[in-house]
């Protein structure tokens, strides 16, 4: 037996080896690559990257914080920022670690909300360029330009795993012109599969689809639908499979106050913010959390109602506004809004400042060594759920 | 399941080095190997446990008498006076206690944990040589983990300088 013939030393089988390594944060992960050339061969692999995986992902969820400072290069070109720097938040506070800093000396444009999958973040641009970066990994690509959009206001992209071919895809929506010369335009969609560099057309979705975040559950993509008259509103989250590339139609939830604003990351599952319809926003301000349960047909249920305060619905000076972003954080949900973040209790329905949250950070600016406030101008932050990987 | 009415049935758990202990069955169980052992009904008045010798399977037992859920008569009890987060704090304590063995001790434990099943202790185990890879050089880790680098000093270096990153 082994034990007996290697005794002399303590020693671990390796299986026991890889479960201890597959339980290493991603940094001490990649730097035992160099212990021998068996560790190497078992980290590179990519059954160990799966339960690598499987393991950070059942850790606690920590959170990535991407600021973003913007400069305008030449006067027609618009902001574009230089660096890309990701920041991790652990569990219990929402004090930031930079983990890794990009410098991208042709600057991009400015950034959407960036999309998380596995470890895996895709920051989309208004320029529609697209990157896809693992900051663990410190993978940084950068995918080919989509087709043109006519539509700049909707512009938004998906981004999940399709288990069938075990690769990662990214979608997207666009606006083209229709072919009889009228000024309207007609909605179309695309696919690119990580690893290739051609975007791939798909049939076209059944509505027009919205410049809302989709959200990602079980190898699904959801949009939600861009049909601004209540009457034609079909009621329905457009479902796009990853596998078979083909879309469904899923009801929206049963609300009656609110309407649907934007999909909320949750493991697994389809979860909807809805804040109070236009209509009634002088009344009370609120937002129910919605989860998609998963039954045939699916149905919904309603998680809990957050009441919202005037000061937290920041106005845009263009006009509109901005609402809080909501977000699941260990057990509790986290609003962000502005440059503050208040803790949600969905047990007590208690609500705290979390002090210090945002407001007062600084991140460090390697363009003119100095620290720059995360509030101020021509500074966006994204916030976002995590879990690390060695995807 | 009529096993677990009986309440305070005893199991009989022998070491390949012939001793034999007595163990209440729910202290067993929290062995999922063990339970399940018992569920199938291979369990006779004794289980044979193999690889594990006397002095490492009574560590493992005195692991899992701590960590047996309070559930009976008593511990109901006993937990309803002291608040759960005391009684976690206490146990936390307990562990730090525990885990204060040698290189070697601690390497069959790991062993012992993952043959048995028993999750808490294979956590526990794991953690100090988790942090032990975490913060020490390579060459702490491979003498730490009695492992051979077998890279020529170039291959090492050329790796190295590959995931230069993760070394700061």
């Amino acid at each position: 037996m082994t034990i007996i013939a290697r005794s002399l030393a303590p020693y671990l089988p390796d299986a026991l080896i890889f479960s201890i390594l597959s339980r290493l944060p991603s940094k001490s992960a990649i730097r035992c690559k160099s212990v021998c050339k068996a560790w190497h061969a078992m980290i590179s692999d990519c059954h160990f990257v799966n339960h690598h995986l499987e393991l950070s992902k059942a850790a606690c969820q920590s959170m990535l914080v991407l600021p973003l400072s913007y400069c305008r290069a030449a006067a027609h070109e618009g902001l574009v920022s230089f660096w890309m720097d990701f920041y991790t938040s652990g569990a219990g506070n929402v004090a930031a670690e930079l983990i890794y800093s990009e410098h991208i000396p042709q600057g991009i444009g400015r950034c959407a909300q960036p999309v998380h999958c596995d470890g895996l973040i895709l920051v989309p641009t208004l320029r529609q360029e697209y990157i896809v970066c693992n900051p663990a990994t410190r993978e940084f690509v950068t995918l080919p330009k989509g087709s043109h959009n006519h539509n700049e206001k909707h512009h938004r992209i998906g981004f999940g795993f399709d288990p069938s071919s075990d690769r990662y895809k990214v979608a997207r929506f666009f606006y083209q012109p229709k072919k009889d010369g009228t000024s309207e335009t007609i909605c179309r969609f695309e696919v690119l599969t990580l690893g290739t560099h051609e975007w791939r057309q798909t049939v076209d979705p059944p509505y027009p689809l919205m410049g809302v975040t989709p959200a990602h559950v079980r190898g699904a993509i959801y949009w939600m639908v861009n049909l601004p008259c209540v009457g034609e509103h079909p009621n329905v989250f457009i479902r796009f499979d990853l596998s078979n590339e083909e879309f469904t139609l899923t009801p929206c939830p049963p609300c009656e106050r609110t309407e649907p604003t934007y999909f909320i990351e949750l493991e697994g599952q389809l979860c909807c913010a809805c804040f109070t319809k236009k209509r009634f926003i002088e009344t009370r301000d609120l937002v129910e959390i919605w989860i998609c349960n998963q039954t045939e047909p699916p149905t919904w249920t309603r998680r809990c109602t957050i009441p919202i305060s005037k000061d937290w619905i920041v106005p845009y000076p263009t006009g509109g506004f901005k609402l809080p972003k909501v977000m699941f954080w260990e057990k509790d949900l986290l609003l962000v809004c502005d440059y503050k973040a208040y803790r949600f209790c969905v047990q007590t329905g208690q609500i705290k400042e979390v002090a210090g949250a945002l407001k007062n950070r600084q991140y460090y600016d390697p363009r003119n060594n100095s620290y720059t406030m995360f509030l101020g101008k021509d500074v966006d932050f994204y916030i976002a759920n995590y879990a690390e990987s060695l995807v | 399941m009529a096993t677990r009415e009986a309440g305070k049935k005893m199991i009989m758990l022998k070491s390949p080095d012939g001793m034999e202990f007595e163990v209440e069955e729910a202290v067993a169980m929290e062995s999922q190997t063990i339970r399940k052992m018992i569920e199938d009904d291979c369990a006779d008045t004794a289980i044979l446990i193999p690889n594990i010798n006397s002095k490492i399977l009574s560590r493992v037992i005195e692991y899992c008498n701590k960590h047996v859920p309070t559930t009976g008569a008593t511990g109901a009890a006993a937990s309803d006076t002291v608040a759960p987060a005391a009684l976690a704090e206490d146990l936390k304590i307990w562990d730090a206690e525990f885990i204060k063995v040698n290189r070697a001790t601690r390497f069959d434990l790991i062993q012992a944990a993952s043959y048995l099943n028993i999750k808490g202790l294979l956590d526990l185990t794991s953690q100090t040589t988790i942090d032990t890879i975490s913060d020490n050089s390579l060459e702490e880790i491979r003498s730490f983990l009695s492992t051979k680098n077998d890279y020529l000093p170039e291959e090492e270096q050329t790796i190295r300088r590959e995931n230069q990153w993760a070394f700061q």
